[in-house]
């Protein structure tokens, strides 16, 4: 174990004694779409903060700290197109609230102090916590022919990893990053809040998607 | 250990630059001539040709100088690029070997395979110096210029193409110069068309005309920074007058130049610099330019230079008229020693001895008031010990010319000099005019005033205050006294070819 701490903590120091080196920047994301869910993009739109560090001339590295816009109490009305609950079908509200780090290496095909286009990998971090609020219909024997209101969430953590594409300005002064990317994410799966009755689009997506804009300062 | 962490650090492993990239970190240093030693960082470290290894593990810039005896030393410096092929690997591995390989020689790569230092004889500074416009470069390339590629590509020519300065040849004739800085030519950019240009290409004795006939660049690089050999073939004309029939002799050179990693529209000016300074090296140069420069003398003669008539000093009558002259008087200093002069326009032109600025292109003039300007030699008659000298000024009191063909025998001459140091300035002595000679087919005006060393090149001025003659020299020896020598001033503007006009 100390062993570990030892490598890491090493690690750590080499990256932050390169980095300390690097133009920087800070950013704010301004918006960026991402498939959490199989929604789709469009559906949940993140805001966050991050830094840009430009290791060489071709090499860039950053780290974003990323939020959903679900503000209200509500979340989407979504209706359910399965029948498995009881053979019914159900009306629900979903709420997905998403907290996200993400780290990212960039290799820019030209020097990276003007605007140039890079192509990166990505590592990141999802929690997630999805509250689903449905009007169900029951048709129990006690209870027949009745929409109850069932409230049901569960938290989950995804681990995307994947390839982004961007088109980024030099850092000193103003800067802009229009981006794409593509990724498998690792940990949760399907239905986090235990709701069975819920579509699919509701669902975990192993497939990870981003498109982003992105604006900035730096020296 | 777990597979997946076996995994993940063979995947990081493989991405380190020492593993994927054996070295290909060299450059083959060469120079021109060969045999030079390299120093790196200020360490020696061998002699032309040099197979050096990028071995700072950090991409810092390395700093090269070569030296050679006889020659100057020559620097240069060259940042590393990193490898791209690396760097993409390790930015697909989240940037995690790139920690490692940035501390490795083996990610940076020089930017170029082979470099050739030029190295430049040393300047020889006793040889005599002479001052010689550089007029525009002439660019003889014919009507479809192909200067080269950069990386495979044509240069475009124009303004916007990567030789801008193809569009403006003025901007070219400092890269020349640049070149012949600091050696036995004393070059000077001119632009004709101008005032100052015309002026200064009328009194030239001989002019520089740069002709550019072929360039033939392979560049490699971005725009910011090029690397590759230029060669340029050049017309160095020297002629006597601007106009094209008057080349006295010319030289052509071929030289290649290798950019070390300039910015593009800096390469051409250093390439021009390069061929400039391997002008300098040919040996038979400065014998070449004497001769010419003497035969652009004799021309000079021929072309003629009209002067306004200056504004008479004002003064009341004998009592205060030295006193008003001395102001147009002045001490004339040079490497060798002094002499006197004295200003026959308002303008800036004076008059002195040939043999007070003997060679030199550039003299000190010190003037009554204190003040010190410094002139340039527009004119010299060696024949006459006759020189006219201009000072870039305007409203300088000058002396107004006399009628030495009416001067009598044993009227009054004063002259005004400096005689033996620089502190006697403006010393006025007396005598009277002593005879009319003709030594050696020149006319002399003799007389008894006091002519000392360092009064060559003074005025004789006449009782009306006005300037007879130019003091020459004296005979001098064990019992001789009062026989001094001037140089009529009617004689003194015509071999010169001085016209007044009104």
């Amino acid at each position: 174990m100390k062993k570990r701490i030892a490598i890491i903590a090493f690690l750590a120091v080499c990256a932050s004694t390169t980095t300390l080196r690097a133009q920087w920047g800070i950013r704010y994301i301004l918006p960026q779409t991402e498939t959490v869910t199989q929604a789709g993009l469009g559906d949940l739109w993140l805001i966050g903060l991050g830094a840009d560090f430009d290791l060489s001339d071709r090499t860039s590295c950053g780290v974003d700290l990323i939020f959903d816009t679900n503000w209200n109490d509500y979340g989407k009305d979504r209706r359910s197109t399965t029948t498995t609950y009881y053979g019914s079908s159900a009306y629900y509200s979903e709420k997905l609230k998403v907290y996200g780090l993400q780290y990212r290496s960039q290799f820019h095909f030209s020097d990276n102090d003007r605007t140039s286009v890079y192509v990166g990998s990505t590592l990141g971090i999802r929690y997630l916590r999805q509250t689903v609020t449905g009007d169900v219909y029951t048709n129990s024997s006690s209870n027949s022919g009745n929409y109850d209101t069932v409230i049901a969430s569960g938290n989950g953590v995804l681990v995307p990893i994947g390839l982004r594409l961007g088109l980024r300005g030099g850092l000193e002064g103003g800067y802009a990053d229009l981006y794409v990317g593509v990724g498998y994410a690792l940990g949760s799966s399907g239905s986090l809040a235990n709701a069975p009755y819920i579509d699919d689009r509701s669902e975990v997506s192993p497939l990870n998607l981003q498109i982003g804009l992105a604006l900035g300062f730096g020296r | 250990m777990r597979p997946h962490l076996l995994i993940l650090l063979i995947a990081l492993l493989t991405g380190c630059a020492t593993i994927l990239n054996g070295g290909s970190n060299g450059m083959e240093i060469g120079s021109d001539p060969s045999e030079a030693t390299v120093f790196v960082n200020g360490n020696q470290r061998g002699t032309t040709p040099f197979s050096y290894s990028y071995d700072p593990a950090d991409g810092t810039e390395v700093m090269f100088e070569l030296r050679k005896n006889g020659y100057k030393p020559t620097t240069f410096s060259m940042r590393p690029k990193m490898d791209n092929g690396v760097l993409f690997a390790d930015a697909m591995l989240l940037g995690i070997p790139y920690i490692a390989d940035r501390m490795s020689p083996a990610l940076y790569e020089m930017r170029v395979g082979s470099y050739r230092a030029n190295l430049y004889k040393e300047v020889d500074n006793d040889l005599q110096r002479f001052l010689i416009p550089v007029a525009s470069v002439v660019l003889a390339m014919g009507d479809r210029p192909d200067p080269g590629t950069l990386k495979s590509a044509p240069i475009k020519v124009g303004k916007d193409g990567l030789f801008q300065d193809l569009s403006y040849v003025d901007g070219l004739s400092n890269g020349i110069l640049g070149g012949l800085r600091d050696s036995w030519m004393d070059a000077r950019t001119v632009r004709t068309g101008t005032t100052k240009g015309d002026e200064m290409v009328q009194r030239a004795k001989l002019i520089l005309v740069p002709e550019v006939e072929r360039i033939h660049a392979t560049l490699t690089g971005e725009r910011r920074k090029v690397f590759g050999p230029i060669e340029l073939t050049m017309r160095w004309k020297f002629m006597a007058h601007s106009t094209s029939d008057s080349v006295l002799f010319e030289r052509r050179t071929t030289t290649t130049y290798d950019v070390p990693g300039d910015q593009a529209d800096q390469a051409l000016s250093d390439a021009l610099r390069h061929a400039a300074r391997r002008l300098l090296e040919d040996p038979e140069l400065p014998s070449a330019v004497a001769t010419a420069y003497g035969a652009g003398l004799a021309l000079s003669k021929g072309s003629t230079i009209e002067l306004r008539t200056p504004l008479p000093i004002p003064f009341d009558g004998r009592k205060d008229m030295l006193a008003a002259l001395v102001k147009a008087v002045v001490t004339i200093q040079t490497e060798r020693g002094h002499g006197s002069g004295f200003l026959i326009a308002n303008d800036g032109y004076l008059l002195t001895n040939h043999h007070v600025v003997e060679k030199e292109s550039m003299v000190k003039v010190k003037f009554e008031q204190g003040f010190t300007l410094d002139a340039q030699v527009v004119k010299t008659n060696p024949d006459f010990d006759l020189a006219l000298l201009k000072v870039q000024a305007s409203d300088l009191p000058a002396l107004s010319i006399g009628n030495d063909a009416g001067l009598m025998l044993g009227e009054e001459i004063f002259a005004i000099g400096t005689p033996m140091e620089t502190s006697l300035g403006q010393s006025v002595s007396r005598g009277i005019l002593s005879g009319r000679r003709d030594l050696e087919g020149r006319n002399y005006l003799q007389t008894d005033v006091s002519i000392n060393p360092g009064n060559s090149g003074g005025p004789l001025i006449d009782e009306t205050g006005k300037v007879v003659g130019v003091a020459t020299m004296k005979i001098s020896g064990k019992g001789l006294e009062g026989l001094g020598f001037g140089v009529p001033i009617s004689v003194a503007l015509q071999e010169l070819n001085i016209v007044l006009a009104p």
